[in-house]
Order: C-alpha cells, then structure tokens, then sequence
C-alpha cells in the first residue's frame, strides 16, 4: 500500500511538471480574490496580450521588482490607449523584415525617472509579424483588445542611435490586472511547476501582492 | 509479485528523481495572436531538420555549424545544414543575423504563420525564423544552441549547465544536457 502511495506521489509529479504551458498555467494560479465586478470594465484578457509575447533570450534579469525598479531608466504608472506601426527593420536577407509596435501609453504618474513627462509616452514593442498584412492584424487585435487598465510599466531609453525611444526592461516589465489575475505580467514566460525555469527568480507577482495597488505602492516607497 | 514491487519501487524512484533533478522543459508554448502570429517553442515536424543559413555572418554561421555538429547532430534528430542566398526561407529553419537593434533580446525564435499543426504542448512549425541580434554580440555557441532549441521543442530550463538557461537568469552554456538529449531522444526516435 506503501509502494502505491509512492508511486502515485511520483506519477501526480511528473504531471504537474510535464504537463502543457496552459496547463501548467492554470494549476498554479494562487488563490487571490478577483476584482469586484465595478472594477472588470478596464480589465484585460490575458490572451490579448499574447500578440506582444516574445519569448526570446533576454538580455535584463533582476531577482527582485524592487532592484527592477532601481535599474530601469523610468517607472510610470498609466494606460495603453492605443497601438500603432512603429519602425521597419530590414535584415540583410529579403525576408528577415522586422517591424515595432508603439504602444501608447497616457501616464497617471511617474514613480522613477522624472525626465518623464506626466502626458503622453509611447514603448516600442519587438512585433514577430513576419510581413505588413499580419502586423495589421495584430494591430487591429490589440486596439480591440486592450485599453483602459492601469498598468506599471519599467522602462529603458534605448540610448546610443536610438536615445528618446522606450521599451520595457525586460518580459516582466509590465504588471496590470488581467481576467486571470489581480496582479499579473502578461507578458512574462509562465512558471514550469517543479521547475525553477528563467523568470521565477523574479518575485512572482500573481502570488506576493493582492491588488495592482499594493503592488504600485511598494514600487513607489 | 516481490519482482513486481521492486519494479513499481524503482519506477517511483525513477520518476521522482527526474522531476528533482531536471523538471520538464520540453514542449510547445507558441502562442497564437489573432493574426495568427506566433511566438515561442514549437516542435518539428520529424526527426530531420534542414536548416538554412540565410545571408548570415561567417562567425555566427561557424557558430552554427559546430553547435549543430557538435550538440544536436549527436541525438537522435538528422540536421541537414546549408547556405541559402536567394530570397525566402522555405525550409524547416532558417537563421538569420542582424544588428535588430536594443530590443532587449540576445535572439528570438518565431513561426511563419500558416506552418503550425497541432495544439499545445505538441504544435509543430514546419518553418521557423531564428534569429540572432548583432546589437549585444552574444556568444555564438551559446545563442545558438539556445535559439535552436526553442526551434525543436526545448524550452527555458533552470540548470545551469544547459544552454536553455535564459542568459537573464545568468545561463552562459553553450551545451545540452543529458536532460536536455533525454527529451530530444524521446520525442524524435
């Protein structure tokens, strides 16, 4: 009896850790207590993100969002309005095209980086559109799709040729309120369970802070 | 029946052993927008790859040859590499290396859209675009063999001794680990 316990401790494992990203996803959502319905009108789906999602091999890794916060060029606080074509990149081959998204952001408050603005910003976004016709599409999905949460969002001027231009420190450099998550970073690689895998060195957000505003006021202090 | 529990006891053993030691960092996680733009890991379609180099510096391609060679040709995938110079990719992987500028990524791998079959965590991309950013020189081995294994199915891993360790999270290999072969040999077999 022993022996099958064992056995289906190890069998109960393997499937927590093997198991597909959405899967994976869903068994370790902490249980934190949703947004009251008055606040779900400004509240995005996660999947409407997805469109920003690159999961590449990133250059900026912090431990905590606190040595985040200390490293990043500026910290607003705001809300995506609107998402427009940014710059082209053509690559040596013909085909190696490669276009930004600016999102535009309306800031609410500045916590770090007071060569900001309180107005109007705008964070280039790597698209993996691979021609015009799709990045249409996703432009199109994501005006549709998002708009009107807060946000917070860690920044870095790009500097060099590109000084003035915005983007996120890293994956994890935009926290808002999703449908799945109080707290969320929707564009961050999602946890492996039984898995320390990339990003979970950085706190998790969906499980240290309660509310988008507890998290907000730790980064402000 | 003793025969029998020994063997449901090493079993156990087996499996819990695995999942201390190594996780699971093999499977799809592409992520389909509603444009049908996808973004991640995605497995092959078999066990042969073409891989194209597609107008590529000669120091990032010596890269990839010796890491195709060196790392992935030993497993049980079949790599069939060359150098492609007319427009298009049209082959299961093509690499490319630019100065795409501080994006705030060493390299990326991405699905041409219209290539993918199958649902998560088992998709597959039959041609996939890596690329390698020039802006932050990263080490060819590594970006390499990290890049292309996002390319075959592999994910983000937090051994240290394997190349799909993020170089955020302070990854500097530049090989696979027996982990790493164990779930490549057990797919493509």
């Amino acid at each position: 009896m022993r022996k099958l316990a064992v056995l289906g401790i190890g069998l109960a494992l393997l499937v927590t850790s093997c198991g597909g990203a959405s899967d994976d996803n869903a068994s370790e959502q902490p249980d934190l207590a949703m947004p009251q319905p008055a606040d779900r009108a400004a509240i995005v789906a996660r999947d409407a993100w997805s469109d920003l999602r690159i999961e590449g091999d990133e250059v900026e890794g912090y431990a905590t969002f606190v040595d985040m916060r200390d490293a990043a060029d500026a910290v607003v606080v705001g809300a995506f309005t609107s998402f427009s074509p940014g710059r082209g990149f053509q690559g040596d081959a013909a085909e190696d095209q490669m276009w930004y998204i600016n999102g535009t952001v309306e800031v609410s408050e500045v916590i770090r980086g007071s060569w900001i603005a309180p107005t109007t910003i705008e964070v280039e976004f790597v698209s993996s559109a691979p021609d015009e016709a799709t990045l249409e599409a996703d432009l199109a999905a994501l005006n549709a799709g998002i708009g009107g949460g807060d946000t917070i969002l860690f920044l870095r001027d790009k500097g060099g040729d590109e000084a003035g231009l915005l983007r996120l420190v890293n994956s994890y450099g935009l926290v808002t309120t999703t449908s799945e998550m109080p707290v969320d970073v929707p564009l961050g690689e999602v946890p492996v369970a039984e898995e320390a895998n990339g990003l979970t060195e950085v706190q998790d957000p969906r499980s240290q802070w309660a509310t988008l505003d507890e998290f907000i006021t730790d980064m402000r202090s | 029946m003793h025969w029998a529990s020994n063997r449901l006891r090493c079993l156990s053993a087996l499996v819990l052993v695995s999942v201390l030691i190594g996780g699971c960092n093999f499977g799809s996680d592409g992520n389909v927008g509603t444009g049908g733009t996808t973004s991640g890991v995605w497995l092959q379609p078999d066990r042969t790859v073409a891989v194209a180099y597609r107008d590529m510096t000669a120091f990032y391609r010596d890269g990839a040859e010796w890491i195709l060679a060196g790392q992935y040709q030993p497993t049980d995938l079949t790599i069939n590499t060359s150098i492609k110079n007319t427009a298009g990719c049209g082959t299961n992987v093509c690499m490319y290396d630019s100065a795409y500028g501080n994006n705030g990524l060493n390299g990326w791998n991405s699905c041409n859209p219209g290539h993918e079959a199958g649902s998560d965590p088992n998709q597959t991309c039959s041609e996939q675009w890596v690329r390698i950013n020039q802006t932050y020189s990263p080490p060819r081995g590594r970006i390499v063999c990290h890049e292309f294994g996002h390319s075959v199915g592999l994910r983000h891993t937090n051994e240290a001794a394997s190349c799909m360790r993020r170089t955020a999270d302070g990854g500097t290999s530049e090989t696979l680990t027996t982990h790493d072969r164990d779930h490549l040999n057990g797919h493509y077999n």
